[in-house]
């Protein structure tokens, strides 16, 4: 039992979308769904001119609203502060959808391969198994990798090493020592979600 | 300066046009039970009471899982959806209720306290009913042009809007007095229409994602909908016609209150169609 959080280091972040890739293996999404993406925007002027890659996913609010919208209780928290999906419980009304300030949230509508019109291959077939048509999903954190004690696949795969992952509540570990120590911020603090994803400026 | 491009507005693409479709019905079938409730009109609370339960099959397709609807009534402590769901099962028991007994009433010529209770809890819930599906979308600030407190109020007189557009149709079967009917019809315009300018000013003074929702009601994509379809052809036609109706030296031609009862169904139906396309998510930083 822990609170895990991931602290994302802009200034490492390359945008080279590894994560998203790396998510997409993991969790075998269909097309158009990224539960991790990456949004991009051109800051300064010519020639001082950059671009700002910021990675996006659930953030895991501590007073998540899609939780709250959730009329059947399929959105819930697991012990290690996780939102998660419950599929054989979710209606697919996208309440949560419109709740969540981060756009992050996604109805499966049907099985697509992404080598259509061919029929799904297999690995797609073993994929989608674990996800249910006319259902949300989202990033889990990878929570089938955290129970084998391993670490969430963008986390893992990340070139630039920009993610860190740990338990919040540990004061030893990486990310509660960075969110303690350096000027890390949240994504939309506004909206009074406390998300347990965080940020250090670039 | 630094100039900030690329990160661009998300538009939600969670609703879409099956939600419009079952808060219209919504809104048309609770406004005009509540306001045939006002009337004494039975056959009006009957009509209201099927367009509410149009609503039902918009809402199923809308659903992913449309057999796993009846799990919506398990969160009402925290879900507006599932709020929505209980009270629309309490206003039907309560309308039909309130119907038979207005049939009662009709032979009988009696009207007992009691029949006044049903129809005034009906009548608290249809309200409700409205008041869930704006609450469905407004309760959180997501999406600011949503996260509005005037939106409830919208979806209210939209309803009773859309309930006084129906009546226009159906008044002659009710004997009700047009004058009467016709001014209620003006009211309800004259309140959309100044809680529509209050909307849109709030809109332009709120945060980034509000003021470009605002920007593309008036002169973005979507004006000519807000502006000839909405204002215009949706609240201003069906006043004039409406007016002209009331005024007129005729007082046989019902032509105009029909007229303006379809266009204000119009507007209505055009005012939460708009209101979907500009539901854009904040730019995250």
């Amino acid at each position: 039992m822990g609170l895990y959080g991931m602290v994302i280091d802009l200034k490492k972040c390359i945008g080279c979308e590894a994560c998203v890739i790396a998510c997409k293996m993991e969790n075998a999404t269909p097309p158009g769904i990224s539960w991790c993406r990456i949004l991009r925007e051109e800051r300064g002027t010519f020639p001082h001119v950059r671009i700002f890659s910021l990675p996006a996913a659930c953030n895991h609010c501590a007073d998540a609203p899609c939780e709250k919208a959730c009329p059947t209780g399929a959105t819930y928290r697991n012990g290690d502060g996780i939102i998660l999906i419950e599929s054989s419980k979710c209606i697919g009304c996208r309440t949560c959808m419109t709740a969540c300030p981060y756009n992050v949230r996604y109805l499966m509508k049907k099985e697509v391969s992404y080598f259509s019109p061919q029929p799904l291959n297999p690995y797609e077939i073993m994929g989608y198994a674990q996800h249910e048509t006319g259902t949300v999903q989202k990033c889990t954190f990878c929570a089938h990798r955290l129970e084998e004690g391993m670490k969430p696949a963008c986390v893992e795969l990340c070139p630039a090493e920009a993610r860190y992952f740990g338990d919040l509540d540990d004061p030893e570990s990486d990310v509660s020592k960075m969110v303690k120590e350096r000027h890390v911020y949240q994504l939309l603090q506004e909206m009074g979600t406390d998300p347990h994803v965080y940020y250090l400026s670039s | 300066m630094i100039v900030r491009r690329g990160m661009t507005f998300e538009y939600q693409d969670a609703f879409g046009i099956w939600f419009v479709l079952a808060t219209f019905f919504l809104g048309i079938g609770a406004g005009l039970f509540i306001l045939s409730v006002v009337y004494g009109f039975v056959l009006g609370k009957l009509i209201g009471l099927i367009f509410v339960l149009l609503e039902m099959p918009f809402l199923a397709i809308e659903a992913g899982h449309p057999l796993r609807v009846w799990r919506a009534f398990a969160y009402p402590k925290t879900s507006w959806l599932s709020r929505g769901v209980i009270g629309l099962n309490v206003f039907i028991i309560l309308a039909i209720i309130s119907i038979l007994q207005g049939y009662k009433f009709l032979f009988l010529k009696d009207v007992s306290p009691y029949d006044w209770s049903v129809n005034v809890a009906a009548v608290i819930v249809a309200v409700f009913l409205i008041l869930y599906g704006s609450m469905t979308v407004a309760r959180y600030p997501s999406i600011p042009a949503w996260h509005s407190i005037l939106l409830p109020s919208l979806f209210v007189s939209y309803g009773l809007t859309s309930g006084t557009a129906i009546l226009f149709f159906l008044y002659p079967l009710a004997n009700m007095n047009s004058m009467q009917l016709g001014q209620t019809g003006l009211i309800v315009i004259l309140i959309n229409l100044i809680l529509l300018l209050m909307y849109w000013i709030e809109l332009s003074l709120s945060t980034t994602a509000a003021k470009e929702s605002a920007r593309i009601l008036t002169r973005g994509k979507l004006w000519p909908y807000f502006i000839i379809g909405i204002v215009m052809t949706g609240s201003l036609m069906p006043a004039i016609l409406i007016a002209g109706q009331m005024y007129s030296v005729s007082q046989q031609p019902t032509i105009l209150f029909m007229t303006a009862g379809v266009l204000s169904l119009m507007g209505s139906f055009l005012f939460r169609y708009v209101l979907m396309k500009v539901g854009i998510y904040e730019i995250p930083h």
